[in-house]
């Protein structure tokens, strides 16, 4: 009798209530990401399609609002790759630096991670000190703070930033040659380089660092096993599932600041070239993901998780 | 000798002992190299970059000013400062800033608890383009996002009530609405880190929230929510950073707007020259003769970039041990 009673008032709260759990969660995993959805569909999905169309047509921006285009086929493909004598180098350019890049960015800041962690006098100083790239990480402040690609040999005034120019008079007055000590010069600016573009790598390698539990350590330490051992079948095992985050944020990263992007913008938005400009991005994106995937399912193979 | 050592309860010194205490302190000393290394790497520029701003505008070719400015003058920060407009630049960006780090940081958290606990079907799909979206350029939706601005409506929405599609361009506006929907600068990468941040928080609480009758929203917003502090102390700093700094979105949608900083900066340091000239009058009088010298304008382009970088720096101060801490304990490793 009483579950009667109880029926009609549960009927009258709404069809929310009769919902099971995993339908409520759900219902509400789909309210949670609406905002996200919304910002995806009109501001990604939309602008990317629209992209595709562009690379297709011969865009020109009707001053009244809106633009008017021309089907031309795969001429704007043609010319980008073919005839522009800067785009087809440009690519190949990125590339390259960035596969020779990512390792050293990857290595490097698993490296600084390492000697930043454990107990240390002066620990607080120096991780505050080795985060302040992130600060500066994007936008045009760092090039201007820094200033130091191609002003220490030659053109522009010289800054002699890091003392390096004394240091390779020196070198250069003990009778070695110019190439050495142009050699030593790039791997500074280089250093520097990968320094400024490893903030959020040492971040993410930092906490992998401190959530290895120390009875791995301990276990390895019984066993005998001497440093060098217990780094490589310790430490980079437990942190191969971060290397993995870091070398695809590396790859997306160093993209993001080829000159590539810088030559889209100018070709768009400077010269009103905007299908060359949309068929480029294309081209731009797909090796971006390309090379993105490719590397991910390299990775994934030697990757170990701890959990499975 | 070794008897005594035990008598006065210290470990004897014994030949391994010794040995493993070299090796450590070897290490260490590598270790303070290293690091004092790469330090004056990150840190030699900035310096250098203080000193010039401190130096007299005389002094500036002075072979032996160098490091430390042979006069000290602030005469460069006041120029600096009237050039990007700096008592009223600097307000306006903190506050624009917080908003913009804010919307993104509130849509960043709410897709992250979806992705981490919410299943619905199709999530694991909307999470790989999540990761897409990380991968692609914000630069390469240059024009449709431009267009879309221009005519902003949402699904017709706006035209049925005013006639006529907004024009969001040249307003804070647009950058706001690009946050709030989570396609902000590298929003991915946030929502990422939330993601990883709440899947690293224990289940159990979410389940006594439920058994004891909380509905999804209070139970994020009273449960989730504090237990994720660091990361989202984390997320809340690098989007304020990284707003800061950016001048691209801010170019393209709201590029009249000259109290951004970070625009203010562009705009003045594109051509000094002409900036300079343009605040002349108001640049004292004995420093006239400098206005045409590639040194001073460097010097002062550089006082304007340290001009936009220090608050940043007085803001990671003051979070940096807590944001430090954040890192290791949000999770992001998952």
């Amino acid at each position: 009798m009483k579950q009667d009673r109880k029926l009609p008032r549960e009927r009258k709260r709404g069809w929310y209530y009769r919902l099971s759990f995993p339908k409520k969660t759900a219902l509400w995993g789909v309210i949670f990401l609406l905002p996200w959805l919304l910002g995806f569909f009109l501001l990604f999905l939309t602008p990317m399609v629209e992209l595709i169309q562009y690379s297709f047509h011969d865009v020109k921006i009707v001053p009244l609002g809106g633009v008017s285009k021309t089907p031309v086929g795969f001429e704007n493909y043609r010319q980008a790759l073919l005839v522009d004598a800067t785009f087809a180098p440009m690519l190949v350019n990125t590339l390259t630096e960035t596969l020779l890049f990512t390792p050293l960015i990857i290595v490097f800041s698993l490296l600084c991670a390492i000697l930043l962690n454990g107990k240390f006098r002066g620990r607080t100083i120096a991780r505050a000190v080795f985060f302040i790239p992130i600060i500066m990480a994007t936008g045009l402040l760092m090039q201007r703070v820094t200033n130091l690609s191609g002003q220490m040999m030659g053109e522009g005034q010289n800054e002699n930033v890091y003392g390096a120019e004394t240091i390779a008079r020196l070198i250069m007055q003990l009778g070695i040659g110019r190439e050495l000590v142009q050699y030593l010069l790039d791997a500074v600016n280089n250093i520097f380089k990968i320094m400024s573009l490893s903030g959020i790598q040492i971040l993410i390698f930092l906490a992998a660092l401190q959530g290895i539990s120390p009875s791995l350590y301990e276990v390895a330490k019984i066993e005998g096993a001497t440093g060098y051992e217990t780094f490589w079948k310790v430490t980079v095992v437990m942190v191969s599932p971060m290397i993995f985050t870091c070398t695809i944020y590396t790859l997306a990263d160093l993209f993001m600041r080829s000159d590539v992007v810088e030559q889209v913008y100018t070709i768009g938005f400077r010269q009103s070239r905007h299908g060359m400009a949309a068929a480029m991005s294309c081209v731009f994106i797909l090796m971006n993901v390309l090379v993105i995937c490719i590397a991910a399912l390299l990775i994934r193979k030697v990757v170990f998780y701890y959990d499975d | 000798m070794t008897t005594k050592a035990i008598r006065e309860g210290r470990k004897p010194m014994t030949k391994a002992l010794a040995a493993k205490k070299g090796k450590a302190f070897v290490m260490s000393f590598f270790r303070y190299v290293l690091i004092i290394c790469l330090s004056y790497l990150i840190l030699a520029p900035i310096l250098i970059n203080i000193s010039t701003a401190f130096t007299n505008p005389r002094d500036l070719n002075f072979p032996s000013s160098v490091w430390v400015p042979a006069r000290v003058s602030i005469e460069n920060w006041h120029v600096s400062m009237l050039m990007l407009n700096y008592s009223k630049a600097l307000p306006y960006t903190l506050w624009f800033t917080a908003v913009v780090a804010l919307l993104q940081t509130v849509s960043a958290m709410l897709a992250g608890y979806s992705f981490a606990r919410l299943k619905f079907p199709g999530r694991s799909i909307f999470f790989a383009l999540v990761v897409f979206t990380i991968m692609v350029p914000p630069q390469m939706f240059m024009l449709p996002q431009y267009l879309f601005f221009k005519e902003f409506d949402i699904f017709g929405i706006i035209r049925l009530i005013t006639g006529k599609p907004l024009n969001l361009l040249g307003s804070s506006a647009s950058l706001f609405v690009l946050n709030a929907l989570g396609m902000g600068l590298k929003s991915g990468l946030y929502i990422y880190i939330f993601r990883q941040t709440f899947r690293a928080l224990p289940h159990e609480l979410e389940e006594a929230a439920y058994i004891d009758g909380a509905g999804f929203i209070r139970t994020f917003t009273g449960i989730v929510l504090p237990s994720a502090g660091p990361g989202i102390l984390t997320v809340g700093v690098l989007s304020y950073v990284w707003s800061w700094n950016d001048a691209h979105y801010v170019k393209l949608f709201d590029n009249t707007n000259v109290n951004f900083l970070m625009l203010a900066y562009n705009k003045a340091t594109g051509s000094v020259d002409e900036a300079l000239s343009s605040i002349s009058s108001k640049v004292p009088v004995n420093y006239a003769f400098l206005l045409k010298s590639p040194v001073y304008e460097s010097a002062i382009a550089k006082t304007a970039a340290l001009l936009v970088f220090l608050p940043l720096v007085v803001l990671y101060l003051i979070v940096q041990r807590k944001f430090v801490q954040g890192v290791e304990r949000s999770g992001i490793v998952g």
